[in-house]
């Protein structure tokens, strides 16, 4: 088994009457690209607060790295998005990335790369924070949480603002920085990208954690869409044992199938005077909205 | 490391603002050196003011007597409502800036989100402002120092007003560390400021208050001005009640500031 690069055990966090997070219990090995989602309101900005100190659990313990997280020296080795990323409107793009560099005590090996990557010109570097649009401005953010070549990356909603094109890069960068060892948690929205770039996701829902397991296994898990058509009428009860039917008519039934249970229906299927059939592919959207509806 | 890097983010913060007050402050205490009256002139208007009503040298007479000569001008100055709100000025600006400033920004996430100690945070922070603080006062000294240098009729010791400087120095950095103390504990930057402005603003309108009016001169100790007396200090130099009201100040503010930015939620 790899070592963890983040473990929470019961990890839980109150606002005042407000649970934001409860008893959140995961394991995030070193080398993953660990999607993290939820609804707004989920828990999943408060979860990386705690795991970088800036608040404090209120039940439950967090570690990063094999460290505690909250002790300061762990951080060295961690690079940071914050979700709603706020930069200091005086400071030019280069000014911005060399002082958080160097409050890292890290040298920033990656930067050039990562300028060259998101097509940041040294005339861009030069002008004022104050100055950028949102997309330049989250540019920024993506490339300070990657310039010293952090062992773990968390980032809240990194692609918030970026273009499509520009979103494309940082798919890349974190390709890059995967490569290089890193681990990625990142929280999103976005399911495409999650399905795209991650190797296991987590639900979160009210606070809680609901669903923890690879992307493949989230869609496996998740119901999928089978609609029939028949040459001939055929009764709804010959495969209501099969899954649960949505819609049917003379000719055509829709049902929702689990993964496991897609064999025998199959098998039942080949018995029947079938025209037509069609399976949806599963999608981690479907999952989503599964848990959340 | 990273204390360095946080007083270099402060200089690039405050730079101009510290220049601005700076020139301020030398110029202003420049200025007084040419108005105060040379020692032949204090002697004409000493006698014109024995001719003013008794009650009403009662009241202000003294004061004005006592300042009516170069030493008792010049240190004068250094009480002045418009030095005070220079200092203030900066106190503010950084207490508040430093702590609350940064988190109410936004900004705070971002460096706390990386290996520095919050402690680290409050000890740039009091550094940038004991630093500042010492260069507003240091070029407020200048000025009282170049315009003796022009005034030879003056006679004074331009060194004595370092006294002075230091004696400033140590209210307005008490100042700063009550600054700093709301500020660990503050989410908002401008709200801060305002607190902390109004605290010094209080605080001298409370020791002029009580000295002019007899019923509530009890007050007095309430406030950090008591404490700063610039012509005692230019006649006998410092006295333990002129350092420790400000060195308890600054020592309990500032590790309460500590303790509590060590222990908050950012």
């Amino acid at each position: 088994m790899s070592a963890a690069a983040i473990e929470t055990r019961g990890l839980g966090r109150r606002f005042g009457r407000v649970l934001a997070l409860e008893d959140l219990t995961l394991r995030v090995d070193e080398g993953e690209v660990f999607g993290f989602l939820g609804p707004n309101g989920a828990g999943k900005t408060t979860t990386i607060r705690c795991l970088l100190g800036l608040i404090t659990p209120t039940s439950g313990t967090a570690s990063i790295l094999g460290r505690p997280a909250g002790e300061a020296s762990v951080r060295a080795d961690v690079g940071y998005l914050p979700g709603d990323l706020m930069l200091w409107p005086w400071y030019t793009g280069a000014q911005t990335l060399d002082f958080l560099a160097r409050l890292s005590g890290r040298a920033p090996g990656r930067r050039a790369a990562l300028l060259d990557l998101f097509g940041f010109s040294a005339a861009d570097l030069g002008r004022k924070v104050g100055a950028y649009s949102d997309g330049m401005k989250q540019k920024i953010g993506v490339i300070q949480a990657m310039q010293c070549e952090p062992r773990l990356i968390l980032l809240d909603e990194p692609t918030k603002g970026l273009d499509p094109l520009v979103q494309q890069a940082f798919y890349h960068s974190l390709t890059e920085a995967r490569a290089g060892g890193a681990t990625i948690f990142f929280s999103s929205h976005i399911l495409p990208e999650v399905e795209r770039v991650c190797d296991r996701v987590a639900m979160l829902r009210r606070g809680k954690l609901v669903s923890v397991g690879s992307v493949d296994e989230a869609r496996r898990a998740q119901l999928r869409r089978v609609v029939v058509r028949f040459s001939r009428e055929v009764a709804p009860g010959e495969l209501s044992p099969f899954g649960r039917i949505v819609e049917h008519d003379a000719l055509r039934v829709s049902m929702l199938v689990t993964q496991a249970d897609l064999p025998a229906l199959i098998t039942r299927l080949a018995g029947l005077p079938i025209a037509d059939l069609e399976a949806d592919a599963p999608h981690l959207e479907d999952a989503f909205l599964e848990y959340y509806k | 490391m990273s204390i360095l890097a946080l007083l270099g983010h402060a200089w690039r913060r405050h730079r101009v603002a510290l220049l601005v007050l700076g020139t301020a402050f030398f110029l202003f205490q420049w200025l007084f050196t040419k108005l105060a009256p040379s020692p032949s002139q204090a002697g004409a208007i000493q006698q014109l003011l024995q001719l003013l009503p008794p009650a009403f040298m009662q009241m202000f007479g003294n004061e004005i007597a006592a300042n009516l000569n170069p030493r008792g001008a010049l240190s004068f100055g250094w009480a002045h409502p418009f030095g005070i709100l220079l200092a203030g000025a900066w106190v503010a600006r950084v207490s508040a800036g430093a702590l609350a400033g940064e988190i109410g920004g936004g900004t705070m996430d971002l460096m706390a989100a990386r290996p520095v100690p919050r402690w680290s945070a409050v000890t740039a922070a009091v550094l940038a402002l004991a630093a500042g603080l010492a260069f507003i006062l240091l070029m407020g000294w200048a000025g009282t120092a170049t315009g003796i240098a022009g005034r030879p009729s003056l006679g004074l010791n331009a060194n004595l007003f370092l006294r002075i400087a230091a004696a400033d120095w140590m209210l307005f950095l008490s100042f700063g560390c009550i600054g700093l103390l709301i500020s660990a504990a503050g989410r908002s930057g401008g709200t801060v400021l305002g607190i902390v402005s109004a605290t010094i603003g209080v605080s001298f309108a409370l020791d002029y208050l009580a000295r002019a009016w007899a019923p509530i001169h009890w007050t007095r100790a309430l406030s950090l001005f008591m404490y700063y007396r610039p012509q005692r200090l230019l006649a006998d130099g410092f006295a333990p009640g002129d350092v420790i009201p400000f060195l308890l100040t600054t020592a309990v503010a500032s590790t309460l500031a500590f303790v509590v930015f060590a222990k908050r939620d950012l």
